[in-house]
């Protein structure tokens, strides 16, 4: 047996490829995944409505949602044809707060997702990379996790006004510690994991690597996360209004609509239910959405 | 006997009525508080909460009958001499003070109990913020009061601390001299001196107690307190529950006919209806739309408007804020009279009363049917507050020519304030304002966060943009806790409504506290004028011509819209079960917090039955 | 393994410490007058208040203050509330109101657990048919909903369904189920939803598979493989949360008018009781921080695999 028994294979990337599940494309296959379930779909479109009416209906409607009525007479109307939710107890329209309501509630818990998963997840990665960090890193997350959130948002507030940034900033600077840890664990867990070993141990260039299998599964955690940091925001709009720390009164905002129709609600029932089921329908959304998501883009399911 | 047909006809009304329910008298009263009371000091009165707690776990010498008569309580009787400035009170023997058990304690009030209770109140480290109200009144008690503060100052006047502690006997016009005799000697004639003691300014402070538990947590918890009054306080779960209970060992014990005053804490008021409905809260008032939503349903017959009390709300200007804006406009008094017209007050009141609003409208200063001449003659309807108390006040032309006239004074005509740079004024935590130095001017509005507060402010607001068209913008900032120490005392306002209650019968009592220094001077605005007038008025002893001065005094601040009245406290639409003027009246101190002869019943309070009830009380009470 | 629990006691001992001095720190943000009741503020002149904050300590530095501080704590000595309860001794507040929070949250969590284990094996079982679809509607309702609006809804509904009253009074015991019902929504739903998770986990597992095809029963298997797995990383849970308790909730406290701890905090800062809010802050912080230990030796106590030394996957997997 001689050496030239045997030649060399040129190195070819698509033949090296073809070991493995030829066509298969991680995203189209979480996307496949994701639409095969008729109730995320349905969901993801009833969301995407919600939020883009919500975004558009400033711009459609001509309703200022402010507009106090000076004629006691259309102080809590009941729905009807001018007003389709009813007037509140100064005669402004329900239908156009609510909306303008859902688009600040959305904008504020879009900015706290963007900003809590866009530190958590660089450093989340640092952490997770960078093994000398872990030690600081840990008691950091010990600290902030143990102090309690009041403390931040009220001593925020009175260092700053009451607003969105302040709100944004006291949720930011806590939540974000959570998305690291996460982020922390799938990074060492993926750096170890054996298919990321073979891979590099076949030669494959580590951008391909970070590219083929570590960055589709961050991404997917991202947007998780993102779409589970939504209704958790939401919901802390509406707590921070019951403690008197919310947005500003004269905002409209679901937290703002919830907190004053509460008062009335045996009263006037409509000014609370309306507002309170546009809501419900969306943080339920994000919430099976995100699920779902994150199932779908798991690639154990894709098969 | 008219009076005795009347109460009759309470108790058959009452009995009526329950004989259709349970069967028997409720023997609690109960209702609700929002804020934990921070003390219990009698002295200390902060809240209602603590109002109410002290006026029924306290008697004075002196209090007020259902009728609003000055009747014998602690003191059996009175006399004074001829010209109202020694006043001698005969306490009745034998009362003893009890504790949070109950029981009787060793102690007997005697007339040393009220001379100690002026040493209290007296010495400027106890902090008794009201005792400013009766400086001026009792003789030597303000030199000594002010010998303190100097000395604690550091300022050298000649005699240590315990020197002019010492003097207090013979310097202060409060004296016993014997067991059960108290004699107050008064700087000046005082014929209404009686409606200074229904304050708990007045009330006995037992001695041996009071060093047995230490100023400093005296009514800190309910062991720390000993009571006279009709209940004793025999219960503070901080947070949950402040109950009295009868006090049978009372003087008075025959007239006290429900055992159990139940105070529970509910931060939330929007429930109030529903818990008043489901019987856990014996009386509720109702906003606007409440009423309205009760139309047509049972409970519609159970609502009526109850009686307005002598506190006034008015709108306070702050004449000294950050926001230049807003000062150059608020020390304009065209501007300021702009304001007067231009708010429409019955508008903002239909958020509580939606179908008669202009009935709880004030437009003086001091209330009216509280303070009476020599010649029965009630102050307000001296010529020149007559007129004012008659007449209405919104006029949107005028306001709007007001404005114009300011805007000409204070504008260079291109929309730019006089004097007045860009720049962004700091009021946080309440607002932050950017003053721009052009019209519209912006004005800082603090109120409360509650839902009709706000609700009230908003109205405010558009009101004052539609009336203005566009040129009065209306900043809202709220406050969360305590209007004078998160706004007033910090300045963080331009324009907010404050209230009083009336302390005693003079109009001194409230005009005495707008002067320049004075301690509802919230604008801190400065009017000579009205500052000598009132002074002047003061020093009269004729009824007559006092009132007459003061008159002028209250006009002054009215014409030149220093301060603008809005409204009277009370008249609120309710739900009850207290049968309607069973208890004490009185415009005065803590009496109308009193529930000594409280009769309840079974069902609510119908409306029919309310007004029967007035009608008959009226009827007895006109003779008077 | 007592190297590594002394190890642990010390690192928790520094996240208190580090806790508290960054409360402090950020407490030193707020204006004095914080130290003052709101009477003795008035009264007061300009050279009284700062003689006042000189007397307190206040203007001493921030290293000698913590100190005293931390040596009070030591001695037993919490000092006493300024603005909140005006001169009652921290002490005295806290055993006025730790019981109700205690007592509710204890049964609260008694409720969670046994009923959200209930509903997590009753997921697992029937995956995928009613059951599962019910409790996951159930656990995301609670979840994604503010709970400021059911919670309300409950108490307004039942109260008027059943004829209750509307709060919550100690001496009738039928006002005191809907705050335990309530306090225990969304616990259920968090036992719930990650037994399920675990159990279907399990269930996946080879050794599972292995025992199946033994011929053991799926009652048995469930009882004594899966069930008995799925707990163990729950478990790790249970100690923090039973600690934490006594902090109450702030909303079904206020809106039931229960005179627990839920609001204390809340008031505290707002009314700036610095004292208050230092003591609160300790006490949150030591118990958060225990029982994370506690839990972490509960976990090794009921999982021999787990030595404490080792990085625990399963911990971290788990995200509340």
């Amino acid at each position: 047996m001689s050496d030239d028994a045997f030649t060399f294979a040129p190195w070819n990337p698509e033949a090296a490829e073809e070991t493995g599940y030829s066509h298969y494309s991680y995203w189209r296959s979480t996307f496949r995944t994701f639409i095969k379930n008729r109730l995320s779909l349905t969901l993801l479109i009833i969301m995407g409505v919600l939020v883009l009416f919500s975004l558009l209906y400033p711009v459609l409607a001509s309703v200022d949602p402010n507009k106090v009525a000076l004629d006691s007479s259309l102080w809590n109307r009941r729905p009807d044809f001018a007003h389709i939710f009813g007037t509140d107890g100064l005669g402004r329209d329900i239908w156009a707060r609510t909306w303008y309501g859902t688009r600040t509630s959305i904008l504020l818990a879009f900015t706290i997702a963007f900003f809590d998963v866009g530190i958590g997840v660089v450093a989340g990665a640092l952490w997770g990379y960078v093994r000398k960090s872990d030690q600081i890193m840990t008691e950091i997350y010990n600290v902030i996790t143990n102090i309690p959130s009041t403390v931040y948002l009220i001593l925020l507030s009175y260092i700053m006004k009451p607003g969105f940034w302040t709100i944004v900033i006291a949720m930011s600077s806590r939540g974000w510690i959570t998305i690291a840890r996460f982020i922390r664990n799938k990074v060492i867990s993926l750096r170890e994991s054996e298919y990321n070993v073979a891979s590099r141990c076949l030669g494959t260039p580590l951008n391909r690597i970070l590219g083929k299998n570590i960055i589709p599964f961050l991404v997917s955690i991202i947007i998780m996360q993102t779409a589970l940091t939504i209704p958790y925001s939401i919901g802390a709009e509406v707590f921070l209004g019951f403690i008197g720390l919310g947005l500003p009164l004269d905002t409209v905002s679901l937290g703002n609509m919830v907190n004053q129709g509460r008062s009335n609600f045996m009263l006037y029932p409509f000014q609370l239910t309306w507002p309170t089921v546009i809501l419900a329908v969306i943080t339920v959304s994000f919430y099976i959405v995100g699920n779902k998501f994150a199932d779908a883009s798991d690639p154990k399911n894709h098969l | 006997m008219k009076r005795v047909l009347t109460f009759c006809l309470m108790v058959l009304a009452a009995a009526s009525l329950f004989a259709r329910g349970a069967g028997e008298t409720p023997d609690q009263y109960r209702t609700t508080y929002a804020t934990e009371v921070k003390t219990l000091n009698y002295f200390l009165l902060l809240d209602t909460t603590a109002l109410r707690v002290a006026a029924n776990t306290m008697d004075g010498l002196v209090e007020n009958d259902r009728y609003g008569k000055f009747v014998p309580s602690l003191a059996e009787r009175w006399d004074h001499n001829g010209d109202f400035t020694e006043w001698t009170f005969y306490l009745r023997p034998g009362v003893k003070w009890v504790d949070s058990m109950g029981q009787e304690t060793a102690w007997e009030v005697t007339a040393d109990d009220f001379v100690e209770g002026m040493r209290f109140i007296a010495e400027p480290k106890n902090g008794i913020k009201n005792v400013g109200i009766i400086r001026k009144v009792i003789s030597g008690l303000n030199g000594y009061y002010w010998d303190l503060v100097d000395i604690d100052d550091g300022v050298d006047i000649g005699k240590t601390r315990e020197e002019a502690l010492a003097s207090f006997d013979s310097s202060v016009g409060v004296s016993a001299p014997d067991k059960y005799t108290v004699k107050y000697t008064l700087d000046n004639p005082t014929p209404y001196f009686l409606s200074y003691l229904v304050t708990e300014l007045f009330f006995p402070l037992e001695k041996e107690f009071l060093d047995s538990v230490g100023a400093e947590d005296f009514g800190t918890t309910k062991e720390k307190l000993i009571f006279t009054g009709a209940y004793y306080l025999a219960d503070w779960q901080r947070d949950k529950e402040i109950r009295l209970a009868k006090n049978e060992h009372y003087w008075d014990a025959g007239t006290v006919n429900v055992g159990e005053i139940s105070l529970q804490k509910v931060a939330d008021d929007s429930i109030r209806v529903q818990m008043f409905q489901r019987g856990e809260v014996s009386a509720t008032t109702l906003q606007g739309d409440q009423v309205k939503a009760l139309e047509g349903t049972k409970w519609a017959e159970n609502v009526f408007l109850d009686e307005k009390s002598s506190v006034t709300y008015w709108f306070a200007m702050n004449y000294t804020s950050d926001n230049p804006e807003a000062r150059a406009f608020i020390n304009n008094v065209n501007f300021r009279k702009a304001l007067y017209h231009g708010i429409d007050r019955a508008k903002l009141l239909e958020l509580v009363n939606p179908y008669e609003p202009e009935a709880l409208l004030r437009n003086t200063i001091i209330p009216e049917d509280v303070i009476f001449d020599e010649n029965g003659q009630d102050y307000t309807d001296y010529p020149l507050l007559k007129e004012v108390k008659e007449r209405r006040t919104y006029d949107r032309e005028l306001a709007q020519e007001y404005f114009q006239k300011a805007v000409d004074e204070l504008t260079d005509g291109n929309g730019n304030i006089k004097g007045v740079s860009p720049g962004t004024v700091d009021m946080l935590p309440i607002a932050e304002i950017k003053a721009d130095g052009k019209l519209p001017v912006q004005i800082l509005f603090v109120h409360p966060t509650d839902p009709t507060k706000t609700r009230e402010a908003l109205l405010l607001q558009e009101m004052l943009r539609d009336t203005f068209d566009g040129q009065v913008e209306l900043v809202l900032g709220q406050y969360v806790d305590d209007k004078y120490n998160d706004t007033i005392k910090p300045r963080r306002f331009d324009l907010l409504y404050d209230s009083f209650s009336f302390k005693y019968a003079d109009p001194m009592a409230q005009l005495g506290r707008l002067v320049t220094d004075g301690s509802v001077n919230d604008g801190q605005y400065s009017f000579p004028e009205f500052d000598k007038l009132v002074e002047e008025a003061d020093g009269k002893t004729s009824l007559t011509d006092r009132y007459e001065i003061f008159s002028r005094a209250e006009r002054f601040l009215i014409d030149n819209a220093v301060i603008i009245p809005w409204q009277a406290g009370g008249g609120a639409y309710s739900m009850d079960t207290v049968v309607p003027f069973s208890t004490p009246r009185g415009g005065f101190g803590v009496t109308r917090f009193k529930y000594k002869g409280m009769i309840l019943q079974q069902n609510p309070i119908t409306a029919d039955q309310y007004k029967m009830l007035e009608k008959a009380f009226r009827a007895d009470l006109a003779p008077n | 393994m007592s190297r590594y629990i002394v190890k642990r006691i010390l690192q928790s001992l520094l996240t208190v410490v580090i806790v508290v001095i960054a409360v402090f720190l950020l407490l030193r943000l707020m204006p004095t007058s914080g130290y003052f009741t709101r009477d003795d503020y008035i009264n007061m002149t300009e050279e009284m208040r700062s003689a006042y904050l000189r007397n307190l300590g206040i203007t001493d530095p921030a290293v000698i203050q913590l100190q005293r501080f931390f040596a009070g704590v030591f001695r037993g000595d919490l000092g006493r509330s300024i603005t909140v309860y005006p001169k009652l001794p921290i002490s005295t507040i806290l055993a006025e109101k730790v019981p109700y929070s205690l007592w509710f949250g204890l049964a609260s969590m008694f409720i969670s657990v046994t009923l959200g284990f209930g509903l997590g094996i009753l997921m697992a079982r029937f995956k995928d048919r009613w059951p599962d679809h019910l409790g996951t509607a159930y656990v995301v309702a609670v979840r994604a909903i503010p709970s400021l609006i059911y919670l309300f809804l409950i108490q307004i509904w039942v109260t008027g369904i059943m004829r209750w009253p509307m709060v919550f009074y100690e001496d009738r015991p039928v006002t005191w189920i809907l705050p335990v019902v309530s306090l225990s929504l969304t616990g259920i739903a968090w036992y719930g939803i990650w037994l399920r998770r675990f159990m279907v986990d399990e269930e996946n597992r080879d050794y599972i598979k292995f025992a199946r095809s033994k011929g053991l029963s799926q009652k048995y298997i469930m009882r004594h493989h899966v069930l008995r797995n799925a707990v163990v990383p729950l478990v790790q849970y249970l100690p923090v949360q039973l600690l934490l308790t006594i902090a109450g909730s702030l909303i079904i406290e206020s809106i039931y008018s229960i005179p627990g701890m839920g609001g204390l905090l809340v008031y505290a800062i707002k009314q700036q009781d610095n004292n208050l809010v230092q003591v609160l802050v300790l006490i949150y912080a030591v118990l958060g921080v225990a029982g994370v230990f506690v839990g972490d030796l509960l976990m090794a106590f009921v999982d021999p695999r787990i030595r404490l030394a080792e990085k625990k996957k399963k911990k971290e997997a788990l995200r509340v």
